[in-house]
């Protein structure tokens, strides 16, 4: 049974090309240049030959990644090299890398689409971070069922081993596919063993992850960029994207879009740029969803000028790009029915450690379902609103925070069309599918 | 210059069972949520008075949950 | 055979280890209930809850303390014989082996919930709650324990205190299942068939057991060799003596009666009687120097016994009501001779 979003299932798959006809500042390739689709992924020879070989990394990546300014594509746009900073003053060789594939966002398909593709610019960055942060161990967490992934992971990594490169041992761990096992806390607990739920620990995983040793996790296209950016610079990285949020990125495109797929797009453009790249919308968008099941939802009408930048999109939008995700409502669907369902699968997929958590997202999932085909009153809203910031902050992870989060902006944004939902009034939203429905969630942890 | 570091209330949520021996000792800086799990105010405690019964409260939780840790000088 | 030998009179000790273990099995109880009672996350109106908890922990440490206390003074005691071994295996025990055994058992995981609880940060949460169970098995050994090795299981006194102490923790088991605690429905139906089960056939046990005349020869109250306390003839003759003697009476299931008891002045000097059996018609002394047999002779059979040990007549008399001729416990009596015995 599909727990998660196989390619075959994106209608079409693509990684965006630079062709006359496409507005150059919505496209860019850096990760998406060479072969296409139709050749598997790229061999190392290919790869090599391509780009030249890896450099050796070293203390002096950290400050070319400094001055890049790249930020962390899983999701947080975390400064990277603050990230391995701190793993390198923890660190005293027996570092880990944590390659983070699980890519547990059911919206989400950048992650697979580029490891089935590029597999060894994800592997060289991972190297890359081994040399500068003295790892000595290159873990590839991985979700059970990710077969395309993981079979050209192993294909990669033979290819690496036989190519006599000498790299630090890489192996891969498996992992239930959970929405909350790519939390990074839940990460380090995998991979020592234990099972993909988050813990509680007051030194962070740079000073103490994977069996106590200081531990970066990153994501796989994040490290795609470093092995880009450690062979042609920070400036050549810097020539797209914006001052603070240089370089280019993947976003994945659904729902009403003519040419829903993954996309490479130029960080300084704006999200209607991206949208024309896909085709524009197949009918007149209902808002959008940005960021993932985490995200901020937006209303039509500021699809169009919004910009990708990370600093303008939280100042000003109160929105992150997340990891990446624009999932486009058609026309007549309902953003509240939407948040609703996105919520009840949030709140079904807590690890169940946390008691405000546990209760408070199921209390708010099932007031929201009520409200969803109006069968409810302006106190349950309240009554939501009142659960929203009781539970905010009190979990052990992010994940009710990201809910609840997700929540308060559908509230937002749709706040004039609430008042149908909380006076019986029945919303026709409920009849469309606006998304693909979330998955039944997993079951197991590891 | 003060002497020893300041101290502050923190609560594992994860082993946290929601007893609510907390917040009755030391209700000044712990209150019951609507499914009985601690809200803890996790500012720098000042009051002697109150800190002591922090200690008592973190010696008394059953399941080991409720902590007082060092404010440190973070830099992030 | 070997000749039924006389176990040193009850001291101190004895009387101090029963009242310890008595007081440790009612400590013991509180310490269940009130953790049952904080497991069931009781407040009260004018009480928090806090307060069955903390209260839990130190009667907890009471409790230990109180059973260190009776293991010390069960070890020190010289009349039943318990070694230092025998506090720490719980099986070989010469005195009452089995049910001692059981109380030893319930001392071992009640030092390890104990140690385990005072060293709690070390042993993480889940470690320290799966020993902590452990407590459902300690408490029932205990009392089975007591009713199995005391000497007092038939007094009214014992009997109502134990009664109290398995209502009250039954009580609250019970309270605790009804509340839905633990979660687990078949956790909470595997403890209510444990408990039915448990109540039962400890309940009859104890009716046919330890409550029935005889319990304390069946339970393997050793007859056994003790300690030998002075080396040199106290009377050394030739003219006789009358001293003091002190001991047991001890009933078995079919009616027949063993004394044995100690010369208090000249304590290597022991007296055992046998009440008659099939083949004879009189009760049999034995005297014994130490391990070794002076003679087994008849003597008459009456509140006051005559006999004949090599050339010396003996005459044995019981102090006290004849009716204690008819119980279980402790006796008292003279030895008169008209010579040594040596």
């Amino acid at each position: 049974m599909a727990d998660h979003f196989r390619p075959t299932e994106l209608n079409a798959l693509q990684t965006g090309r630079s062709t006359p006809s496409r507005p150059p500042a919505a496209v860019g390739t850096r990760l998406t240049a060479g072969p296409g689709q139709k050749a598997g992924y790229e061999r190392l020879a290919d790869h090599q030959r391509r780009l030249g070989a890896r450099p050796a990394g070293g203390r002096w990546l950290l400050d070319v990644l400094q001055q890049s300014g790249l930020r962390g594509r899983g999701g947080a746009w975390f400064p990277t090299w603050r990230k391995w900073a701190a793993v390198a003053e923890h660190s005293d060789g027996h570092s880990v890398v944590v390659i983070n594939a699980s890519e547990g966002e059911p919206l989400s398909a950048k992650d697979r689409t580029l490891i089935s593709l590029r597999p060894h610019l994800v592997l060289d960055g991972a190297v890359l971070a081994a040399d500068t942060l003295g790892a000595n161990d290159i873990v590839v967490y991985l979700s059970r069922g990710a077969q395309t992934s993981e079979r050209t992971l192993q294909s990669a990594i033979k290819e690496r081993g036989r190519a006599g490169l000498l790299e630090p041992p890489m192996h891969i761990v498996r992992t239930a596919h959970r929405y909350i096992a790519g939390e990074a806390s839940a990460v380090v607990n995998r991979v020592s063993g234990g099972p993909s739920k988050p813990r509680f620990t007051l030194r962070r995983a740079a000073e103490n992850g994977v069996d106590d040793r200081p531990t970066l996790v990153q994501n796989v296209e994040t490290l795609a960029h470093v092995a880009l950016i450690a062979r042609h610079g920070s400036d050549w990285f810097r020539t797209l994207g914006t001052a603070s949020t240089p370089g280019s990125t993947l976003m994945t495109l659904w729902g009403n879009v003519k040419r829903p797929g993954v996309y490479e797009v130029d960080l300084g453009a704006r999200l209607g740029g991206v949208l024309e790249t896909a085709g524009g919308t197949v009918s007149p968008p209902g808002g959008a969803l940005l960021g993932g099941y985490f995200g901020t939802w937006l209303s039509p009408k500021s699809l169009q000028d919004l910009p990708l930048d990370a600093d303008t999109l939280r100042s000003t939008h109160q929105a992150s790009l997340g990891c990446g995700v624009l999932a486009v409502l058609p026309n007549g669907s309902c953003g509240v029915v939407e948040a609703a369902r996105i919520f009840s699968y949030l709140a079904a997929e807590t690890a169940g450690q946390c008691g405000p958590c546990v209760n408070g997202l199921s209390a708010i999932a099932e007031t929201m379902e009520r409200i969803a085909v109006s069968d409810a009153v302006p106190s349950d809203l309240d009554q939501v609103r009142r659960w929203v910031d009781m539970v905010r902050g009190r979990g052990a992870c992010h994940h009710p925070d990201g809910a609840v989060g997700m929540l308060s902006s559908a509230l937002t944004v749709f706040n004039d069309h609430l008042g149908f939902h909380v006076s019986g009034q029945r919303c026709h939203g409920v009849d469309v599918t606006g998304f693909p429905q979330p998955p039944i969630p997993g079951r197991g942890w590891r | 210059m003060s002497g020893s570091p300041r101290r502050r209330l923190r609560v594992n949520p994860i082993l946290c069972d929601g007893y609510g021996y907390c917040a009755e000792i030391v209700p000044e800086l712990i209150s019951l949520d609507d499914w009985g799990f601690p809200i803890v105010d996790t500012r720098p405690i000042d009051d002697d008075k109150v800190l002591g019964l922090s200690d008592r409260a973190v010696a008394t939780c059953p399941r080991l949950a409720l902590l007082l840790e060092d404010v440190a000088l973070e830099q992030h | 055979m070997t000749a039924p030998l006389l176990a040193a009179s009850p001291s101190w000790y004895w009387y101090a280890t029963r009242g310890l273990g008595t007081a440790t099995l009612i400590v013991l109880t509180g310490t269940v209930v009130l953790g049952i009672v904080t497991a069931t996350r009781w407040t009260g109106e004018t009480t928090p809850g806090f307060v069955a908890a903390v209260l839990h922990r130190n009667l907890s440490l009471l409790a230990a303390f109180l059973l260190a206390a009776h293991v010390v003074t069960t070890v020190l005691d010289p009349f039943a014989n318990i070694s230092l071994r025998d506090s720490i295996i719980p099986v070989g025990a010469a005195y009452r082996p089995v049910w001692l055994g059981l109380g030893v058992a319930s001392m071992w995981i009640v030092a390890g919930v104990t140690a385990s609880s005072l060293l709690r940060d070390r042993v993480g949460p889940r470690l320290w709650r799966l020993i902590h169970w452990a407590v459902y098995a300690a408490w029932p050994l205990a009392v089975i324990h007591g009713l199995g090795t005391g000497s007092d299981a038939r007094a009214p006194w014992l009997i109502a205190v134990v009664a109290s102490c398995v209502m009250a923790v039954l009580l609250a088991v019970v309270v605790r299942l009804r509340q839905g605690e633990p979660a687990t429905a078949s956790i909470r139906a595997a403890a209510t068939i444990a408990v039915v089960f448990l109540v039962v056939m400890a309940g009859a046990w104890a009716l046919g057991g330890p409550l029935q005349p005889g319990w304390a020869a069946k339970a393997g109250t050793p007859i056994v060799k003790a300690v030998a306390a002075n080396v040199g003839p106290v009377h050394p003759g030739p003219g006789g003596f009358r001293d003091p003697l002190d001991g047991v009476l001890v009933r078995d299931s079919t009616g027949n009666v063993q004394i044995s008891m100690r010369d208090m002045v000249d304590t290597a000097l022991t007296i055992a009687i046998r009440s008659p059996n099939s083949n004879e018609t009189l009760p049999v002394v034995t005297v014994a120097r130490g391990s070794r047999v002076l003679c087994t002779v008849p003597a008459t059979a009456d509140t006051t016994l005559y006999a004949v040990c090599g050339t010396t007549r003996l005459t044995i008399a019981f102090s006290g009501p004849t009716t204690l001729l008819k119980g279980d416990g402790n006796i008292t009596g003279w030895l008169t001779t008209s010579g040594p015995l040596n």
